[in-house]
This record gives C-alpha cells, sequence and structure tokens, in this order.
C-alpha cells in the first residue's frame, strides 16, 4: 500500500494539470484579487480581504488537486487498461480505492499550502499557531466529500468526458460557491443555492477558524450530507466496474 | 495426481529446462513440480454467472494443467475464455465449483489472500499492454515489485535483468508512448515476471500486433515456456496456438468444446 501510494503521489504531483490549476492557478487569482480589490479593505465575512481571499483560493487550489487525481485520471486509467491491470497485482481493491482516495488528499496540501504561503509573503498574513493547524485540518477534511465525488466520476465517466466534466463541475463550484465573488454581493436565491455546495462548506469552515470562530453546524451538515452522497456514489460506481473483469 | 494421458494424447512438450535459451532460462522461477507430480490449475466443475437469469458465462468446466505447460484456449467471443483465465488468476469467483492454483482454493480465498497469491503465484498480460503512460519502461517493470513490498534495489536488479533478456534494455528510460507494439508487449511481459509468478496468464497477447511482432512474441512465450514457464494463452489465432503451446482447449458457450486436452476434460 505504501509504494501504491508514493507511485501515485508522484504522478499526482507530477501532472501538468494539476501544476496549473490546482497550484498555479488559485495563487494567481489570489495575486489577481487582492490586487484587483486592494488588499486592506474588509469584505462581507469580516475578515481582512487577503486572508478571506487566501481562504477561497485554498478552497478553490484543493477542489482541483482532489478532483485532477481522481475523476479524469481514473477514467484515463480505465481506458488504458491500467484499472484491469491494477486487479492482477498484489494490491487488494480496497488497497486500491483507498489509495485514490488518499493520493487525491494528499496532493490537495501542497495546492492549500502554497496559497497559504504565498498569502503570508504578499500580504503578510497572519494567524496564530493553532489557527493555521485547525484551519488546515477542517479545509483538508472538507475536500474528503470532493475526491469522493471524483471518484464516482471516474469510475462512471469515459475518458473523453471525464476531464471536461470534472472542469466544468469545478468551475460551477469555485463560481457558485462564492470562491470568486462574496456571498453578500449575490442575488438572495444565489446565496441559498451557494451555501448548499460543498465547496462554499469548506470555504466557510476556513473563514470560521481565521474569524476566531467555531465553525458553523450548517456549514458542517452541508458537508456531512454530501460525504454521505459522494460516498455513496463512489462505491456504487466501483463496484459497477470492478465487480466484473472485462472479457 | 499428474501423468501424461490425465492431459490428453499429446504430452506437454517445453517441459522445464529442456529447452530455451540459457538467458531466458535465468529470469524463470524454480518450476514447483513437473510432469509426474500435482496440476499447477485444477478446476473442478466451475461455473461463473454474472446474472441469475442469463445464461452461464463457464458451464461446470473441469480441467487440469500441469506445471511447465503451455496451453491455448481458444474460442469465440462470450464463449467463456477469458472468463476461465480470470478465475484462474482470481479475479473472478466461481459461482460454483473449486479453483485450485499451487494447491491453494483461491476460490475460497479471502481478498487479502487472493491478493497474496496473485503476488506469489500469477503475472498477466494482455492485447492492449497496460502500460503507464506517464512512466518509463523501468518503473512501469518495476511497478509490481514495488506494490509487493519487494526492496528497491532488488527489484532494480530484477526489472534490469528481464529487460536485458527480453531485448528492451536500451530503451528502459524511454516513455511507451515511442515503442513499437512488439516492444510494449515486452515491457508487459518483462512486468508481468518481475515477481517471479509461477503461472504466466497471456489474454490475446498478440491480438493488438501485427504479423511480424506477433510471431516474436509467440517465440518470446515459447521460449519462456521451454525455460519452464507454465503459461496459459487466450488467444483467436489458431496459428499462435499451434505453435506455440503444447494443448488446446476449445471453449464455446462456456464449456469445453473439444481439445488435445480432452482427457482430462469432463
Amino acid at each position: 500500500m505504501t509504494g501504491f501510494l508514493a507511485l501515485e503521489l508522484r504522478r499526482s504531483l507530477r501532472d501538468v494539470r494539476y501544476l496549473i490549476i490546482a497550484v498555479a492557478m488559485p495563487i494567481g487569482l489570489y495575486l489577481l484579487f487582492t490586487g484587483l480589490f486592494g488588499a486592506h479593505g474588509q469584505r462581507a465575512q469580516g475578515l481582512p480581504q487577503p486572508v478571506e481571499l487566501m481562504i477561497a483560493m485554498i478552497a478553490y487550489g484543493a477542489m482541483w488537486a482532489v478532483f485532477s487525481a481522481t475523476g479524469p485520471r481514473i477514467a484515463h486509467e480505465r481506458t488504458i487498461g491500467w484499472t484491469r491491470q491494477l486487479r492482477v497485482t498484489p494490491l487488494s481493491p480496497a488497497a486500491a480505492l483507498s489509495g485514490k482516495l488518499l493520493t487525491a488528499l494528499a496532493a490537495a496540501l501542497p495546492a492549500m499550502a502554497l496559497v497559504a504561503l504565498t498569502a503570508v509573503v504578499s500580504h503578510h498574513v497572519h494567524l496564530s499557531a493553532t489557527q493555521w493547524l485547525a484551519l488546515f485540518a477542517a479545509m483538508w477534511a472538507g475536500v474528503v466529500p470532493l475526491a469522493l465525488l471524483g471518484l464516482a466520476i471516474g469510475y462512471l465517466a469515459g475518458d473523453e468526458i471525464a476531464f471536461p466534466l470534472t472542469m466544468a463541475l469545478y468551475f460551477a463550484l469555485g463560481a457558485l460557491g462564492g470562491l470568486w465573488i462574496p456571498l453578500s454581493v449575490m442575488p438572495h436565491v444565489m446565496q441559498g443555492l451557494a451555501q448548499s455546495l460543498p465547496s462554499n462548506g469548506v470555504a466557510e469552515l476556513g473563514w470560521r477558524i481565521a474569524g476566531g470562530q467555531a465553525p458553523v453546524p450548517k456549514a458542517v451538515l452541508v458537508l456531512t450530507v454530501w460525504l454521505l452522497g459522494s460516498a455513496a456514489a463512489a462505491l456504487l460506481a466501483y463496484r459497477r466496474r470492478g465487480t466484473r473483469s472485462a472479457h | 495426481m499428474y501423468s501424461p494421458n490425465s492431459f490428453g494424447a499429446d504430452p506437454p512438450t517445453g517441459h522445464p529446462r529442456d529447452g530455451g535459451t540459457p538467458l531466458i532460462a535465468a529470469i524463470i522461477p524454480a518450476v514447483p513440480g513437473g510432469p509426474g507430480t500435482d496440476a499447477l490449475i485444477r478446476l473442478d466443475e466451475v461455473t461463473k454467472r454474472y446474472d441469475s437469469d442469463a445464461a452461464p458465462a463457464v458451464d461446470g468446466v473441469s480441467l487440469q494443467i500441469a506445471p511447465g505447460e503451455a496451453v491455448a484456449v481458444m474460442g469465440p467471443s462470450g464463449s467463456g475464455k477469458s472468463t476461465l483465465l480470470n478465475m484462474i488468476a482470481g479475479l473472478d469467483r466461481p459461482t460454483s465449483g473449486t479453483v485450485t492454483v499451487a494447491g491453494q482454493r483461491i476460490d475460497a480465498l479471502s481478498e487479502t489472500g487472493v491478493a497474496r497469491f496473485r503476488r506469489q503465484q500469477v503475472g498477466m498480460i494482455f492485447q492492449f499492454f497496460n502500460l503507464l503512460d506517464d512512466l518509463t519502461v523501468l518503473d512501469n517493470v518495476l511497478l509490481p515489485a514495488q506494490l509487493a513490498g519487494v526492496g528497491r534495489g532488488q527489484a532494480r536488479a530484477r526489472a534490469d535483468e528481464l529487460l536485458q533478456v527480453l531485448a528492451i534494455g536500451p530503451h528502459r528510460h524511454a516513455y511507451p508512448a515511442r515503442l513499437s507494439g512488439g516492444q510494449r508487449q515486452r515491457v508487459a511481459i518483462a512486468r508481468a515476471l518481475v515477481n517471479r509468478p509461477a503461472l504466466l496468464l497471456a489474454d490475446e497477447p498478440t491480438g493488438a500486433l501485427d504479423t511480424a511482432n506477433g510471431e516474436q512474441i509467440g517465440e518470446l512465450l515459447l521460449d519462456l515456456n521451454r525455460s519452464g514457464q507454465t503459461l496459459v494463452v487466450v488467444t483467436h489465432n489458431p496459428g499462435l496456438a499451434a505453435r506455440y503451446a503444447s494443448r488446446t482447449i476449445h471453449v464455446a458457450d462456456g464449456r469445453i468444446a473439444a481439445g488435445a486436452g480432452a482427457g482430462a476434460l469432463r
């Protein structure tokens, strides 16, 4: 299992799409947004703008990190026969599935950390050590439902559609979840929709922790519902593809 | 117990160490037995149903394969030959009947047990090579050893040895996309052999190759078998079966239809 995790992580971190979309893009957007909207203003979350944007972009980068290591990758591996080949290796199916999930989560950490580092270096964002720790732990746990959703896409979608589908989902969750623009400037209906999305849930955890508050039960509930739904979808998709050998 | 008659009219050829190039012989594991010893593979009244309403993919098949044999399984698409291969590899479980490989009832093993069985006993190659295109040839070959927990140095030495013997050593740092189909299948064979499996299973190994490359891979499989590697090949290609297998089993509608080993099949 350790060998599989090391291999998968190495492959994920070398993936050009991961480097561009999960790492470079959130950092670029962070620098762009803080430049455009000013680095000193207060925004709707009651946090300094650089902190609020940092958390939004941490969520944004983590989202693609877990998607890129699951959806398009697994769909491609199914097409080239690697998923089938993996079944012939000493790795059990359960280990292969959990390995994919753990790899996706591990790939999220560098993407999250580099946005935070950019915020600290460029705008001197300061949080206590406890806040940093809690923020990373909560947001990292918050992307688990998205990693599971990526697994479901990977086992259900074809190679040609998996990447555009995941990309569309990524942009939709980012835009509608309040990661690009604050919820307060959205129409009321859109605010309700945003608060039901996991992307907003992940960011909400971070915003609350950075603001010195406990996470709101609603965000935790939303993420729990997405976790259960995504886990069920991933398991069903995996069983549909995995239990019957191609012949 | 194995006896030549129990496997049909044609006794297995290519018995361990009676042929093959010395180089190839060096990469083959010690064969657990040989003619006169227990079967390496034994299927007893094996049936596999994917849907309770549909006809079984495999229907009451019994057969034995001795250590060191090269057996071809032939049949039309959907005849159940790949399902048969998958059950021998521990990838599918029979609905009824028993599958015994190297003395282990693999149909009764847990997932972990089957994974351990595959690590020790099975290497498998497929029609489309199934190589990871973002890893080099060497890294592709190393994968099963890494997944089995073999130390990097030991795995690397074994992979280098295989790549050299299979004549793809100069391409060890190339990516699969830069290789010909025949070279890619050689990489897949090296990957299948890296953990020294007792059994090499091949599902249409020449199906995606042109005639010349197909011949080369056939020769390579024959050489491996002559050096003692037990081989089960699923193929549509009667030429491959005739030239490179010591026994051919014909499968139709999930049943053994005929074959040189018909005596072993009930």
